[in-house]
């Protein structure tokens, strides 16, 4: 997961940095851009569990066969 | 009014007329990247890595990696034709690559943009100079002028 966190000054940064460090996030950008300053830190963490869809739609064939099946009994 | 044969028409005509109907905003869509790694043991800035602008760059977001070895300060900063615009980056303690991006505006056709790094006592390596930017038509903008 991705956070975010704005910026002012290079001791506020630093604060920011050793936050986030200790809660086991890890800098991974930092951004001076025209809208504002901002660090950007993973916990290495993925998002969401990644979807097997092939397999999903394996089941369901397999599913759906054995309700047809059930319908014509 | 003079005739105008194909011949007489100039690509760099045909560019100059599309760069005066967009200009470029920020943003964080890749339009060009310098990514092989550069690494320096100088204790003084020296230039990394260096991207020559073929036409004018109006707004642009630059990012580059930085990286330190054997727990001495890694130090970065955006030039433009050898002088310092950018904000001086550091690694300070922490090990790793770090990404470290800056909105900067202005550039002209034949800017060098470039990378400068130093390092406080081991080796500064820096990679991936990337460009982030979009085009956008400029609309048009009519002056009334009656008499």
């Amino acid at each position: 997961m991705l956070i975010k966190i704005p910026y002012e000054t290079a001791e506020n940064r630093d604060n920011i940095f050793t936050t986030q460090e200790s809660k086991g996030f890890r800098l991974i950008e930092d951004q001076i851009h025209f809208d504002g300053k901002f660090l950007v830190f993973d916990d290495g963490q993925p998002v969401s569990p990644p979807r097997d869809l092939s397999s999903e739609i394996d089941a369901l064939k397999v599913r759906l066969v054995t309700l047809e099946k059930a319908k014509a009994l | 009014m003079p005739i105008v044969t194909g011949q007489d028409i100039l690509a760099a005509d045909v560019l100059t007329a599309l760069e005066d109907q967009h200009t470029q905003i920020v943003s964080d869509n890749l339009r060009h990247s310098n990514d092989a790694q550069k690494d320096t043991v100088l204790l003084a800035y020296v230039k990394l890595k260096e991207i020559l602008l073929d036409r004018p760059l109006d707004n642009c977001r630059i990012k580059f990696d930085l990286n330190r070895n054997a727990s001495f300060d890694a130090y970065g900063r955006i030039y433009k034709n050898g002088v310092a615009i950018g904000t001086e980056r550091h690694t300070g303690a922490a090990d790793g690559w770090f990404t470290y991006s800056e909105d900067l505006a202005g550039w002209l056709t034949g800017d060098l943009i470039q990378i400068y790094g130093y390092t406080t006592g081991g080796t500064c390596s820096t990679r991936n100079m990337r460009f982030y930017y979009d085009n956008i038509p400029v609309p048009q903008a009519p002056t009334n002028q009656d008499p």
